[in-house]
């Protein structure tokens, strides 16, 4: 038994317990790391959560406490800080870390099913049996068709076993438990697995649960906590839509048979065979759509794609959940804490000027142009512009899509964090918490993965040298640290392309 | 009765030299050097002084009851934070009080100066180190880049003594400041002088080349936005 396999074997629950233990031993070590260095383990944001948490314990703001610029629920949850122990935080956020990981568990399981069942239903398709073929050269094209049909069949079955369901499910939970990102992040203190916790189990009650008022409820508080999830409402959305679809064929082997098969008639109806999607209906059933409804033409936007705003039942149920969650909160915490809180926890996000050096594409423009008065509004249109076409784009194209809904969560993240203004390393975990359930989606070769993941570490690792010399050697490196952002923004968009590129929606072995 | 009028202005005149005049002579000769240091490079600077007292000895000095305070006037171009010295007076016990408010995210040209006082209470005054965390602001940038210059100010020595008959030696502006850490009342502090034996300082910050702004905007906005029609391009070329 390889190393690979005893790794695949090991059962979760001994892959939680251990990188529980694994992170409690970081928290030790951090403290330790602390009271002996200068540069500090435990995150900045992490004494500022402890100081305000000080000032909720003695019955004042957490605003009192300056550039504290989160909801007043954190300062609330770190009380213990101060009244049990100071690292009650960062064994809070590690045990969230691990329902994180329980959750990606779970929908990639359920994804994982979900596919299953619908592509299914597309292999006992008739139209796929009643394809004839005319002259002896499409009769062998077929016959090759079929066997890589019978050869997806197989995998399929292999895939059913509950086996290889769990394993794959594990696999994407273990990238989560032991990606070093991830563990340094929580044991830092620092609260973004809480955010991503609540963004994932908002998926969690819309793919596995089907309760849209509940995915709206968390939604309101995910977007209270942490704002950023705002992005994904229009996702949610269409996948509530009557519109929204499966996918129930991989459509590589679609474009390899149609390929193989060049009777143009034969071409056509296999075209139209592979791309049939179910219309899903309010109470979660699926019907198949007729096969000319299908419209293959590759476009960005279309005309009809407005009608999918017209809301149903189940979207109506979303958006309330969400309104009535938001809506408490910011009416609670506004009675609580007057008009601070409501421009720190939300209105500072929007109007903020970081000219600071940090991994954006945008901070040296920002900073040579912050305090300089005619710049015109052109400048930031053209800044915001792009992300946006991008996430209406992702949130529409793979938002219909229900197989790919955890992929548009991906790609829409990766578009709104290297495209912020201000970005540093702490969002990257809004990336890793998505990553894993789509990794048996992204079909992409061990080392082309490889390949990739060392274009993205050591494009930060060359930011991170000017950016040193900067802070702590007080070296004007300005111009450097710009061109190294410019290369990091190039290899994530390089990377983000290359998701798209390998992203289909069928199962398979991963990495 | 003339005689005994004059032996009573004597015996008054004797008592006023013995209260008054005598007392002067018995002030506390304050002799105090300071070296200052600017430790670190960067942005987070770190100042420290030590303080050297050459008289009187420690034991006089806490009989004195008289308090020591350094007294530094922070310019606009840098910033002491004020949780940091909440988290400094609350772990290792220093006595740092911060006048004024403190913007730490305003840049250079935006801030407003702020005065911090850093009370001795207590310590041996023979030879004391203090070290006071102080962070460099951005400044605007500006054209041909370079560094722009922050004056580090000389550090003011208060001092203040509580009875009338103890004194310190020698002359000295008076300066209204807080009494002690809590800020319970304002004292009136002499200005002591010292013997600095270190210059006046200027710490340089890094600041941006508004030369570069062309290229910078022309890149930064363009690259946006092809990464964009490039990312469309894939999707329009990949079908889902």
């Amino acid at each position: 038994m390889s190393l690979y396999d005893s790794f695949v074997n090991i059962n979760y629950k001994f892959h939680l317990s251990f990188s529980l233990i694994v992170r409690i031993l970081l928290i030790i070590y951090g403290n330790y790391h602390d009271s002996i260095s200068e540069v500090k383990y435990t995150d900045i944001d992490y004494k500022v959560f402890t100081d305000a948490a000080r000032h909720v314990a003695f019955g004042g703001s957490p605003y009192d406490r300056s550039t504290y610029r989160y909801s007043p629920i954190i300062a609330l949850l770190l009380i213990p800080n101060i009244t049990i122990h100071p690292s009650y935080g960062k064994l809070l956020f590690s045990l969230i870390d691990i329902l994180v990981a329980l959750l990606i568990r779970a929908i990639v399981k359920n994804s994982l099913k979900n596919y299953e069942s619908y592509s299914q239903k597309d292999a006992s398709n008739k139209n796929v049996q009643q394809i004839k073929t005319e002259t002896s050269e499409t009769r062998k094209k077929k016959k090759k068709r079929q066997s890589n049909k019978q050869q997806l069949n197989m995998s399929k079955r292999q895939l059913e076993s509950k086996n290889d369901v769990d394993h794959i499910a594990d696999l994407c939970m273990t990238a989560w438990l032991y990606n070093p990102l991830t563990i340094a992040i929580s044991t830092r203190g620092n609260s973004d697995s809480l955010a991503v916790f609540l963004v994932l189990l908002t998926l969690y009650f819309i793919q596995c649960k089907h309760y849209p008022f509940l995915a709206g409820i968390v939604h309101g508080i995910s977007i209270h906590f942490r704002l950023y999830p705002i992005i994904y409402s229009l996702t949610y959305f269409m996948y509530f839509s009557k519109y929204s679809f499966y996918t129930t064929e991989d459509r590589r082997i679609k474009k390899k048979n149609l390929n193989a098969v060049t009777n143009e008639k034969v071409r056509k109806q296999l075209k139209n065979v592979e791309n049939t999607i179910v219309e899903s209906s309010s109470l979660g059933g699926h019907k198949m759509m007729p096969v000319h409804d299908v419209d293959e033409k590759k476009t960005i936007f279309k005309l009809k794609y407005l009608f999918y705003v017209i809301p149903n039942f189940d979207q109506l149920k979303l958006i309330s959940g969400c309104l009535l969650s938001l809506g408490c909160f910011t009416v609670m915490f506004y009675k609580m804490y007057g008009y601070k809180f409501l421009y720190e926890t939300y209105i500072y996000h929007f109007v903020r000027k970081d000219p600071k050096h940090n991994f954006s594409l945008y901070f040296y423009l920002q900073y040579l142009t912050a305090w300089v008065k005619n710049i015109g509004m052109w400048q930031k249109v053209l800044m915001l512009l792009p992300q946006l076409v991008l996430i209406l784009v992702f949130s529409v194209r793979y938002g219909l899509n229900k197989i790919s809904l955890n992929f548009s969560i991906l790609t829409q993240t990766i578009v709104f964090v290297i495209y912020n203004s201000v970005l540093t390393s702490q969002y990257f975990v809004w990336i890793m918490a998505v990553l894993p359930l789509c990794l048996w989606q992204i079909k992409m070769s061990r080392n082309s993965a490889l390949f990739l993941m060392t274009i993205w570490f050591v494009a930060q690792a060359v930011w991170l040298l000017p950016a040193y010399l900067l802070e702590f050697q007080g070296q004007n490196t300005f111009l450097f640290i710009w061109i190294q952002s410019v290369s990091f923004f190039c290899a994530n968009i390089a990377i983000l392309g290359r998701l798209i590129t390998y992203f289909m929606p069928v199962k398979g072995k991963m990495g | 009765m003339q005689s005994f009028d004059y032996f009573i202005f004597f015996i008054f005149s004797l008592i006023y030299y013995v209260q008054f005049v005598n007392c002067a002579s018995e002030c506390i000769n304050l002799d105090i050097s300071i070296i200052q240091k600017v430790e670190h490079e960067g942005f987070r600077r770190e100042i420290k002084w030590l303080i050297e007292t050459a008289s009187p000895t420690n034991e006089v000095w806490q009989e004195s009851n008289c308090k020591l305070c350094l007294k530094l006037d922070v310019s606009n171009g840098m910033f002491v934070n004020p949780d940091e010295i909440a988290e400094l007076n609350r772990t290792q016990k220093l006595q740092i009080f911060l006048d004024g408010n403190v913007d730490i995210e305003a840049p250079a040209h935006e801030a407003s100066e702020h005065s911090v006082y850093f009370f001795l209470n207590g310590l041996d005054i023979a030879r004391l180190s203090v070290k006071l965390p102080v962070h460099l602001r951005y400044q605007r940038g500006q054209i041909t880049g370079g560094y722009g210059k922050v004056p580090l100010r000389k550090p003011s020595l208060l001092v203040w003594c509580p009875k009338h008959l103890v004194t310190v030696c020698g002359r000295g502006l008076k300066v209204e400041a807080p009494c002690d850490v809590a800020y319970s009342q304002v004292c009136v502090w002499k200005n002591h002088t010292y013997q600095a034996l270190f210059d006046d300082v200027e710490l340089f910050v890094p600041v941006g080349d508004l030369d570069d702004y062309p290229l910078v905007s022309i890149v930064s906005l363009l690259l946006g936005c092809a990464g964009c029609v490039y990312i469309l391009s894939i999707l329009s070329t990949t079908p889902l």
